[in-house]
């Protein structure tokens, strides 16, 4: 008799799409209790799955979508998901967090997880609903950008009510920083999850779910949900949070000096205060919205009603899409902003690395790298936004120079020279934040399992401790000061802590922003909404001992596939220049220092010092002994 | 009299009628108490809440800055000259 199961649902759906067949397994109890669920299960699954040197579109690559204890219920800001896979863009690790409502509609349905394997003969999708799963034709689909593919399939079944994470025609031309969407503008994007999907000929995952989310202790998770919901609505910054959601930063990151502007050589852009959050929120806000039992609603909609963007609308930009088509591109047309953000939802793409990649071209066509030969008789220019809307769309097609550059700026590089003025960590292309002032932010872009990126270890308040300083001193021990965000001081401690609690937060299936440890959930929050929602009465430090297993294996997946310390390295323009403009002018990350603290990191994660890889002795004490024999 | 600048970010912007920067004119010996309680007239009390807590102190969600250097409550009370440029914010947390 099967294991009853609260909180997680106690099923894996495996998909092969090549021999077509769906099974339904149990969830194995060693994974539940040593990786806790969504992004901790999944990398475990993917490592044993995707072995050394395989091709991440090769048909046995494994796409791995997953849910945690916490998805679903009435937890606040529990509707996430993770998508896991061999990254196409790095050749590492890949995982996508994903917010919006497809994630407790498939724990609704009654899984976990879905793990994909195989490749099908034509274009198809998954349908769920609840108990049964069957693989549909998409060829009338194929080809369909993210919104017709949404409405098509809910045609389809119809039923408006359904949830669908599918590709555009950028996943369907393998473009190797295509996204998953689902619910019109949630994105799962980072590292490219949309081409691996493309590659299997699956369009959609569309599910029905109408189960409920049990728990074991009712009364005991309604108080601890309770409790959870206070301490973010008291947080100080909640009113920021559900007016501006992320949009807030632009202004206060050209304030302080750490916009990145035109491919990250400077830092403040003279164009920002076009591109502030209140500027949008002013002219262009139709409304706000929240993903799956949020009490914040970070996210807004909006609409352009007149000029050459006239038509454009949609949920977003966050501040990541503001500054990718903005300052990075020396942009200072929101509504071309706007817009840029819009048709990446539609064609399925991550509004990051597309963002970053043109800006890349920008720099290379203004110094001639790039000649109008390769890019279409076009001479790009900073600022040029028809330019670079038009590049999104060849991007999506791989039309013209598209092609290549639909391989990200890393690999596009390597073909055509300007690989010194690509800032990226191990393939990836990096977030909207000169971390050269950012000293914590530097190190955590650095040694991210999945490459340059900025949610694998945030510690959000960096510039601004003073809110959250009782915290900071009671949960990791360090004292800060106004400056703290320029000192190397205490950050490989820092890190190690917020890497740990990251793993936990994104394998619970709560929100980075809410539960992004600190700011406002703590530890015990966690522990509290995990025990009584699953009757499993693990300690704090238990659970942080997870944490720490999940980054291991993270780190153990880069490891065989030959990362080492080089590779922890900031890129060459962050470590060699200081910052030239703003507030933050002058600072810059001094190797000798960087190298300091990252041997201090490894010495705190009990990796050698000289390699960067997890000793035996730390893998054994972790359970993670298989990965130690095929590293 | 003296001009000086002010900028207003993320809520503080939002309570000041969404303007983003204004020119002041203020006689001269002008702090920023005296400038704080202008604006708290012309831009009404939910700006002055906040800025300024129950216990007469600067709020952890708000950021006062002059000429690119933060103050508090206690240096309120400096004489401001012509030029200078005052920025109402909260603090800044990165990410997104």
């Amino acid at each position: 008799m099967s294991k009853r199961w609260f909180g997680w649902a106690g099923k894996i759906l495996e998909v092969d799409l090549s021999s077509k067949t769906i099974i339904k397994r149990d969830l194995p109890e060693n994974l539940a209790y040593g990786f806790l669920g969504q992004a901790g299960i999944n990398a475990r699954i993917l490592y044993d799955l995707a072995g050394r040197g395989m091709n991440p579109l090769d048909p046995a690559a494994p796409l791995i979508f997953g849910v945690g204890p916490l998805g679903g219920t009435m937890a606040p800001c529990s509707g996430r998901f993770t998508v896991t896979f061999k990254s196409p863009l790095t050749g590492i690790f890949g995982d996508s967090n994903c917010g919006g409502h497809w994630g407790p509609e498939l724990k609704m349905a009654g899984y976990d997880h879905i793990v994909i394997t195989g490749r099908a003969e034509h274009p198809v999708y998954l349908w769920i609903d609840d108990d049964r799963a069957e693989i549909r034709d998409a060829r009338h689909i194929w080809g369909k950008n993210t919104w017709e593919t949404d409405a098509a399939i809910k045609q389809e079944t119809a039923d408006n009510t359904i949830q669908v994470a599918c590709i555009g025609p950028a996943g369907e031309n393998l473009v190797r920083y295509a996204a998953i969407i689902c619910n019109l503008a949630r994105a799962a994007a980072r590292c490219g999850p949309g081409a691996v999907m493309g590659s299997k000929n699956l369009k959609a995952v569309a599910v029905r779910g109408n189960r409920g989310v049990e728990v074991a202790r009712p009364a005991e998770f309604r108080e601890a949900v309770e409790t959870a919901v206070e301490a973010i609505k008291k947080d100080p910054l909640y009113e920021v949070a559900s007016t501006f959601g992320t949009t807030a930063i632009t202004g206060l990151a050209q304030m302080l000096g750490f916009l990145p502007t035109r491919n990250f050589q400077q830092s403040t852009f003279e164009g920002a205060e076009k591109l502030r959050g209140e500027v949008m929120l002013e002219k262009y806000v139709t409304g706000h919205k929240g993903c799956y039992n949020c009490p914040v609603s970070c996210s807004r909609y909006c609409r352009v009603d007149h000029g050459p963007y006239a038509g454009t609308m949609g949920e977003g930009p966050e501040y990541e899409s503001t500054a990718a088509f903005g300052s990075k591109c020396g942009n200072d047309n929101l509504e071309a902003v706007l817009h840029a953000n819009m048709i990446c939802n539609q064609l399925g793409l991550d509004t990051i690395s597309t963002g970053n990649t043109i800006a890349w071209a920008m720099e290379c066509s203004e110094k001639q790298i790039l000649t109008p030969a390769i890019l279409d008789g076009v001479r790009l220019h900073w600022g040029d936004h028809r330019a670079m809307i038009e590049l999104v769309r060849k991007i999506a097609f791989r039309e013209g120079a598209g092609d290549v550059l639909a391989e990200g700026a890393p690999k596009a590089s390597r073909k055509l020279g300007g690989s010194d003025l690509v800032v990226q960590s191990k393939g990836m292309d990096y977030p909207a934040v000169d971390v050269r002032g950012t000293k914590g932010m530097a190190l955590s872009f650095a040694v991210s399992p999945r490459g340059g990126d900025h949610l694998k270890g945030l510690p959000m308040y960096e510039v601004a401790p003073d809110i959250y300083a009782r915290d900071i001193r009671e949960q990791i021990g360090i004292e800060t000061t106004p400056d703290y965000w320029l000192r190397y001081e205490t950050k490989a401690r820092l890190m190690y802590w917020h890497e740990n609690w990251h793993c936990v937060v994104d394998s619970l299936g709560i929100c980075k922003l809410e539960g992004i440890a600190l700011k406002p959930l703590l530890p015990a929050h966690f522990r509290m909404l995990l025990a009584s929602a699953t009757g499993w009465d693990i300690s704090v430090e238990d659970l942080e001992r997870i944490g720490e297993r999940i980054w291991n294996l993270e780190r153990m997946f880069g490891v065989r596939e030959g990362i080492r310390r080089e590779d922890d390295m900031p890129p060459p323009r962050l470590l060699n220049d200081p910052i030239t403009t703003g507030p933050a002018r002058g600072h810059g990350i001094r190797r000798e220092k960087f190298v300091r603290i990252l041997e201090e990191y490894y010495l705190l994660r009990g990796w050698d010092p000289e390699t960067g890889i997890p000793s035996e002795a730390k893998l054994r004490e972790l359970g993670l002994e298989a990965a130690e024999e095929t590293k | 009299m003296i001009r000086i600048t002010v900028k207003y970010y993320s809520v503080f912007c939002v309570a000041a009628g969404f303007c983003r920067e204004e020119e002041l004119e203020m006689d001269g010996g002008c702090t920023l108490w005296g400038v704080i309680n202008m604006l708290a007239g012309k831009h009404g009390e939910n700006f002055r809440q906040k800025l300024i807590d129950k216990t007469g102190n600067l709020p952890v969600t708000a950021w006062v800055m002059v000429n690119g250097r933060r103050v508090d409550t206690a240096q309120f009370d400096q004489v401001l000259k012509s030029g200078d440029v005052v920025i109402f914010t909260t603090p800044l947390l990165v990410g997104g």
